[in-house]
């Protein structure tokens, strides 16, 4: 199937470069001769003109915005050094000897030429890797150099053509590549079209420039090179139009996520630090300290952590799991002060180098501790385990309770749908609910692996 | 060790500090917020540590950190505040400064922990075995989360600096549990015994795949006191509460 496939792509760029070739002598059939060159004149110039643009622009975006736009800039600038001196170019300078281009002129475009196909190599292995690999990106540099080297003996034997004709290989090998990752749709993003297709056309110059210049009809054929220049910049402001598009496109949904995200924790605040828990909780405080001042400041410190864990919440999103387990302790430590018999809570904790969203394990805990009934039980207990894992990291909140009924919270609990929702924004992951009635409780979570990081094994 | 405290109200504040700072070592200063007489002080006085309210209407507490620091480069500060706010929130020239926050209100045990902090002696824990088991850190009484943590810590002092095995740890323990129940019990031990230390500043534990060693340094124990041939409190009674121990009776015997 591969090997198909394969076959396929390589007999069309066959047929797409044979169609350049054969769109060139078509033009140069209809008699684009000599006289006709200074109607072209301004033609050149103005592509000329707007390649220069080009280049301005790569280089003030590679020197303002990010050094990553350096693979362009040498593509633009290696584009401009082969216009420059292309045969359209020369017969701008000395329009009487337009068929013979000086030979410096000839040898600085084939070299500029294969500056362009390796610059292109380069940036495709930039971006996506696969597409051209580090190894064949070097490969092809060696065989470029060797080429350039290659003309430079042919042409003083005037048998340069070969060395044009000795880079066909790589090219299709490049175009092949490039096509068979499109085909696997690994990389068939807008950008990566867009960059072998300027590719394409650097490669249809070439064409007509090794037709030209290797003499095989006869004589100049003029604006082929400027043509195929005027598409590449047109293709040029194609991905600069994209690519300013898209980065609004994703300044627009950071800024929706942003909007959404603060929704939920303000909803969240709302949930923890409600009146009614307020309230209960300074009653609590006081009782204590009618009972005993050491007993009152324990209460008061518990309740005062927590309020500021929970303010503190509003400008975090995720927090380290210790933390998050200091959230808890010191609402457990407020909700034993209240009880008569105590929550029995287990920190059974194996791993805890990874994140979460901030007071999302508490809603769970807080469900447990509110609706579980473990302390009726002679053995209840509530538990929060954290294990290293494959995936990153698990953890899991269970209790030996009354267990619920697992449809109606997931319609009804606010708090355990908003958690849910934290962890698929924040983290992608899906929070995992079991119950069963009479036996407890089982909520698990898979923290993926860039949430983890540093820390060790208990 | 000298001290200042600057806060514009706070008489509550220094009920506490009164009530805390027992120690000789340390001189203490309150100041409301005159930045004048506050400067004028630290210029005449090496002050090692500066406790400073952040919002006070004649200087802000940050501002004047920025002043201090100036006089005295090595001054440490400690912000005391009902704000929410955290190290990240400080302007740079005074983080490097900023040892750390007091919350209003204030819990009288992190006081305790910021001035073990700026004290030039490193904080010691005293341990007493004979004839129950207790810890005191800076002649603070040390409390631990469960009664388990508290037997865990016991048997790492008694393995001296030797390194305790999640195995042997539960073979102690839990020596009636099935091995699934006596893990997840042991690591829930393990977690509050290192927050507990955590919370005192006094990190005396290496963690590391299920073992754990302690490092001996800062401690003073009446048992190892006693292995090393001191007289000591020795009455025939070690770590009551603990089945566990009465395996090392028998050698404390035979020292007696």
């Amino acid at each position: 199937m591969k090997k198909k496939k394969t076959a396929i792509v390589i007999i069309l760029q066959v047929l797409l470069v044979s169609a350049g070739a054969l769109i060139t002598l078509i033009i140069s059939a209809a008699g684009n001769t000599a006289s006709d060159a200074g109607k072209s004149e301004m033609y050149s110039v103005a592509v000329g003109v707007l390649l220069i643009a080009v280049v301005v622009i790569e280089i003030s975006s590679a020197l303002k915005i990010h050094s990553s736009t350096i693979h362009t800039v040498f593509t633009s600038s290696s584009l401009l050094l082969s216009y420059l001196f292309s045969s359209d170019m020369q017969s701008l300078i000395n329009p009487s000897d337009a068929v013979a281009l000086a030979a410096v002129a000839e040898y600085v475009n084939f070299v500029a030429f294969h500056l362009i196909v390796l610059s292109h190599a380069y940036l495709i292995n930039y971006l996506y890797k696969t597409g051209i690999t580090k190894k064949e990106a070097a490969a092809l540099s060696v065989y470029s150099a060797a080429d350039c080297f290659l003309y430079f003996i042919l042409s003083k034997f005037s048998l340069q053509y070969i060395a044009y004709l000795a880079y066909i290989p790589p090219l299709i090998f490049i175009i092949a590549k490039i096509c068979l990752s499109m085909v696997k749709k690994q990389n068939c993003d807008t950008l990566f079209i867009l960059i072998s297709a300027i590719l394409s056309a650097a490669i249809g110059i070439y064409g007509a420039v090794f037709v030209s210049c290797a003499g095989l009809c006869g004589r100049h054929i003029y604006s082929v090179e400027t043509t195929y220049i005027l598409l590449i910049v047109l293709l040029y402001i194609l991905v600069y139009f994209i690519f300013i598009t898209k980065t609004d496109r994703e300044a627009l949904a950071a800024s929706e996520y942003k909007l959404k995200a603060e929704k939920m924790k303000t909803r969240i605040l709302r949930e923890q630090i409600n009146p009614h828990f307020i309230f209960n909780s300074l009653l609590t405080v006081k009782e204590a300290y009618h009972r005993d001042m050491e007993g009152g400041d324990r209460a008061m410190n518990f309740f005062s952590r927590y309020l500021r864990a929970n303010v503190e919440a509003m400008s975090l999103d995720l927090i380290a799991f210790g933390g998050e387990l200091d959230i808890i302790e010191n609402y457990i430590g407020l909700e034993n002060m209240k009880r008569e018999k105590p929550v029995n809570i287990i920190y059974d904790v194996e791993y805890d180098a990874f994140n979460l969203p901030v007071l999302s394990l508490q809603v769970f805990v807080e469900n447990a501790v509110k609706y579980a009934r473990t302390e009726e039980k002679e053995d209840g207990y509530i538990s929060i385990s954290s294990r290293k894992c494959p995936e990153g990291a698990m953890v899991e909140v269970c209790d030996n309770g009354v267990g619920f009924d697992v449809n109606e919270v997931k319609e009804n609990s606010c708090g355990i749908k908003n958690a849910r929702e934290r962890f698929k924004i924040l983290l992608n992951t899906d929070v995992q609910i079991e119950s069963v009635t009479g036996e407890g409780t089982r909520v698990k979570i898979y923290i993926p692996e860039d949430a983890c990081g540093g820390g060790e094994n208990l | 060790m000298k001290i200042i405290v600057v806060d514009d109200e706070s008489d509550a504040l220094h009920i506490v500090f009164d009530e805390v700072i027992s120690r000789k070592d340390t001189e203490y200063k309150f100041f409301k917020d005159k930045p004048e007489d506050i400067l004028e002080y630290v210029a005449a006085n090496v002050v090692d540590g500066a406790f400073l309210d952040i919002k006070m209407p004649e200087i802000d507490g940050t501002v004047l950190a920025e002043k201090l620091i100036k006089i005295r480069p090595d001054i440490k500060i400690v912000f005391i505040t009902g704000l929410n706010v955290n190290k990240n929130d400080l302007p740079e020239q005074i983080k490097a400064n900023t040892l750390g926050f007091i919350y209003k209100p204030y819990d009288k045990n992190e006081l305790i922990n910021y001035l073990n902090l700026l004290s030039d002696e490193a904080a010691r824990l005293d341990v007493v075995m004979f004839d129950t088991f207790e810890c005191t850190l800076g002649g603070r009484h040390l409390e631990f989360s469960s009664g388990k943590s508290r037997e865990l810590f016991a048997l790492l002092l008694v393995y001296g600096g030797k390194t305790l095995s999640m195995s042997d740890a539960i073979a102690h323990l839990w020596p009636d549990h099935d091995t699934e129940k006596a893990k997840i019990l042991y690591r829930d031990a393990v977690w509050r015994l290192r927050k507990t230390l955590q919370n005192v500043n006094f990190n005396c534990i290496g963690f590391n795949y299920g073992e754990l060693t302690l490092d001996r340094q800062n401690i003073n124990c009446d048992f190892w006191n006693m292995l090393e041939g001191k007289k000591g409190n020795y009455r025939g009674d070690f770590l009551k509460n603990y089945d566990w121990s009465t395996a090392y009776l028998a050698k404390l015997d035979k020292l007696d």
